[in-house]
């Protein structure tokens, strides 16, 4: 046999009893798992838990000092938001988390004949964008009224009540996740890292993980962050009141950390990550290098065009459209590498419906 | 070969099998919730090239289709208004394929052409209910041409698929074996096995040999119970790697068909008397017939089935890249592609450019169909065309920017990312837009 193989091995392959996939999923997973995803939720029910007392300070109390609390409680909740984005699946899927959390643009005139009627449903369709971080920034910034007729609206109970609502929703259902999740709860994570699921068909942890990354990516991230707000995505024409968090005006700060999340999870934060299920398979993308170090490298790409923007998102589309693009572009390369090298070779299929193949 | 006289319990079989087989298989489907997935929420279909008429009909109509084709399969196995039934089965079946093509697999289409074959065969003279009604007079004897036309179809689906593998990438480099094997690396029993290299190439190339050499050990009296066995064992160890569906066991009930008829006469027999039927026949060889527009339409079958996989000769490139006569020629389990295509859209009037958003008019299924296959990409562009139109561009220019990656190498573009594939029309003729894989 060694000769036969021999004569068979090519591009430096030793032999036929090498193995071809020696990676052991178990680690790499419960990383995941407990690492970034427990984790991740759990924070995130922190500071969702933070935004509403202050909420409610800022709802009895509404002083300046009162407001400014309060923003800064919604930045951390929307930075730990982030961190959570790319795993919109199992428990957060069935929760509806990021609808309930983080649909921009808003429909201002919802929110508002909401806030008048006084009589409204959250978990109605019509109220999705009404509700949500943008909808809370709506009103903690106002949309071009000064900080007294700010300060003033929310005194009033329509205001105070509606402001309440919003806060009082999101915390639940990132509480009801991380729940569902936790060991001690719900313990989802105990079927994420279940035996039954290691591997890579439709049914697999891997398959739902990077099915769900890379869905988010290119909607949520790509598109939903830079795409539709610089035209890119919508008719050609930009779209700055489509950016998020168009009212507190730090679109730029989030898109960071939401490619810091990923970052995280590709680099597995310091432990088994996937750049290691690469380097282990030895996958190699075009031009024979390395798959592993070319992701890492599409990062570093993404926040070098990220660097090269400043300002608030709707500023940026006016001032520098072309820096703007450049983002797209970027990510839209990690996108393909998610899409072609990453999932082909793992060997797992890009799908989010199951069907047979031939 | 065709008209000797032969009993014919070997196609009553085949019938009942069948028959069961496609029943489970419609039932199967829609309890999957494919009917919903695959025909009614999508917004756009990737017709067939000459079946752009081809529509589904809404959500009752293709519920409806569904349980017609449930009852048929049913009439098919029971042959009860067999005729009736097996057309109308094939009809509907053949209508659902052509709806779309991202649907397509190579065990649709061998329904298709099987429940094409059972219209102009007497398989209902026999333990049937047409018989039990009296529709039809009972006989056991036909001509072996009705059993042969089945038995030399399988021959074409197995010794086909077989000289498919015979190509570098499968062979020498063992994939995308290497690739789908390792991925199975936790499953018991033989999991641990899967991740060596050297069982990559022992699937490889043991999965050549056995399509080119089964249908001949199938056909051979003396290595036919040895050749079975082999069917059973291959197709459930496929079955149990892959997401193969229905495949394997519409496979292993087909070639039953091989066996000789006092297996059949045997089996049909326990089954009547199980059932308290009576299954007396007329032996008299002289009822049924091959009439010659039969023939000659099975004559022509034959013709196009042996030479259509062929035609992928008369187009330049490599057939796994640009995929021109890919389907229809029995190519399974050939290779692994992924892909990302973004579209380019720019208003030649005012400078306008945007991206389309795919995954807005597309399944996840379709969007991962499209995106490796150079037809489909350019039937969406067409479509794209028309919807930003709709929205006020003006004669738009569509490019698509199309990685993909074939069997585990890294990706390149599948398409000239410079032509308008807007100005370009679908057809039968090489299509020179598509980029060389070299």
């Amino acid at each position: 046999m060694p000769a036969l193989a021999g004569i068979w091995c090519c591009n430096g392959d030793n032999g036929l009893l090498d193995k071809i996939n020696d990676f052991d999923q178990r680690p790499f997973l419960s990383n995941i798992g407990e690492n970034l995803i427990v984790s991740s939720y759990q924070n995130l029910s922190i500071k969702s838990a933070d935004l509403e007392s202050a909420v409610d300070e800022l709802t009895s109390n509404p002083t300046l000092e009162n407001l400014e609390n309060t923003r800064s409680t919604l930045k951390t909740a929307r930075l730990a938001w982030q961190k959570c984005s790319p795993y919109q699946f199992g428990p957060a899927e069935t929760a509806g988390l990021s609808a309930s959390l983080n649909i921009y643009p808003i429909d201002v005139n919802q929110v508002e004949s909401n806030i008048a009627s006084g009589s409204y449903d959250l978990g109605i369709s019509t109220n999705l964008d009404a509700q949500g971080f943008q909808a809370i920034g709506y009103l903690l910034y106002g949309n071009g009224i000064t900080q007294d007729s700010l300060l003033t609206r929310l005194a009033l109970v329509g205001y105070t009540d509606y402001l309440s609502d919003l806060a009082t929703k999101i915390r639940q259902v990132s509480e009801q996740v991380y729940s569902d999740w936790a060991p001690a709860t719900g313990n989802y994570l105990a079927t994420f890292t279940s035996e039954e699921r290691l591997g890579v068909d439709a049914g697999s942890t891997l398959a739902q993980l990077i099915n769900a990354f890379s869905q988010d990516f290119e909607r949520n991230v790509r598109d939903g962050k830079i795409g539709i707000p610089v035209g890119i995505r919508s008719l050609g024409v930009p779209v700055p009141e489509a950016s998020e968090a168009f009212f507190s005006q730090n679109s730029i700060e989030l898109l960071e950390a939401s490619i810091q999340a990923y970052e995280d999870l590709y680099t597995g934060l310091g432990s088994t990550g996937f750049d290691d299920y690469l380097e282990e398979i030895g996958a190699t993308a075009t031009g024979n290098v390395n798959l592993a170090s070319s992701i890492s490298n599409q990062f570093d790409a993404i926040e070098g065009a990220i660097d090269a923007i400043s300002g608030p998102l709707p500023q940026a589309i006016e001032s520098n459209k072309s820096g703007v693009e450049n983002v797209f572009v970027e990510m839209q390369r990690l996108a393909v590498l998610f899409k072609t090298n990453l999932s082909s070779a793992l060997g797992v299929a890009i799908t989010y419906q199951d069907s047979d193949g031939d | 070969m065709v008209t000797r006289d032969a009993h014919i319990a070997p196609l009553v079989t085949f019938r009942i099998l069948f028959g069961l087989l496609m029943f489970f298989s419609v039932v199967r489907f829609a309890w999957n919730g494919w009917i919903e997935t695959q025909y009614i929420s999508p917004k756009f279909f990737f017709t067939y090239f000459g079946f752009e008429w081809v529509q589904p009909i809404g959500e009752m109509g293709m519920y409806l289709i569904f349980i017609i084709m449930g009852f048929t399969s049913l009439g098919i196995a029971l042959g009860w208004f067999y005729r009736v039934s097996s057309a109308v089965f094939f009809i509907l079946f053949t209508y659902i394929e052509l709806i779309d093509k991202t649907n397509y697999l190579n065990h649709y289409y061998f329904v298709s052409l099987v429940s094409f074959l059972l219209i102009w065969v007497p398989a209902h003279r026999w333990c049937s209910g047409d018989v039990l009604r009296g529709a039809v007079m009972p006989t056991n004897r036909i001509p072996i041409g009705f059993i042969n036309i089945f038995r030399l179809q399988l021959v074409i689906v197995y010794f086909y698929a077989g000289i498919a593998k015979i190509n570098y990438d499968w062979l020498i480099r063992a994939q995308p074996l290497k690739m789908w094997l390792a991925a199975n690396v936790y499953k018991p029993i033989i999991g641990p096995l899967l991740k060596y290299k050297i069982t990559a190439y022992a699937f490889s190339w043991g999965g050549m040999l056995y399509d080119i050499m089964v249908p001949f050990l199938l056909l051979t009296k003396r290595t036919l119970p040895i050749a079975y066995v082999m069917v059973v064992v291959f197709h459930l160890l496929t079955w149990w790697l892959f997401p193969i569906g229905m495949f394997p066991f519409i496979m292993i009930g087909a070639t039953l068909i091989f066996f000789p008829e006092s297996f059949h006469i045997q089996v049909l027999d326990k089954i009547s008397r199980g059932l308290n039927i009576s299954a007396k026949a007329s032996s008299k060889a002289n009822i049924v017939f091959f009439k010659k527009p039969v023939a000659v339409l099975f004559g022509l079958y034959i013709l196009l089935q042996l030479a259509f996989p062929f035609r992928y000769l008369l187009y330049p490139g490599n057939l796994f890249w640009t995929e021109e006569g890919y389907r229809f020629s029995w190519r399974v389990m050939l290779m692994e592609k992924a892909g990302h295509v973004t579209f380019h859209i720019r208003d030649s009037a005012d400078n306008r450019y945007v991206q389309a958003s795919n995954y807005e008019y597309l399944t996840p299924q379709q969007e991962k169909m499209m995106s490796t296959q150079p037809d489909m990409i350019l039937q969406f562009a067409h479509f794209l065309k028309d919807e930003y139109e709709k929205k006020g561009f003006k004669n738009p220019a569509v490019t698509a920017e199309a990685y993909v990656s074939l069997n585990g190498r890294p990706h390149r573009l599948l398409v000239d990312p410079n032509v308008d594939l807007a100005e370009i029309s679908e057809g039968w003729a090489h299509k020179n837009w598509i980029a060389s894989n070299e």
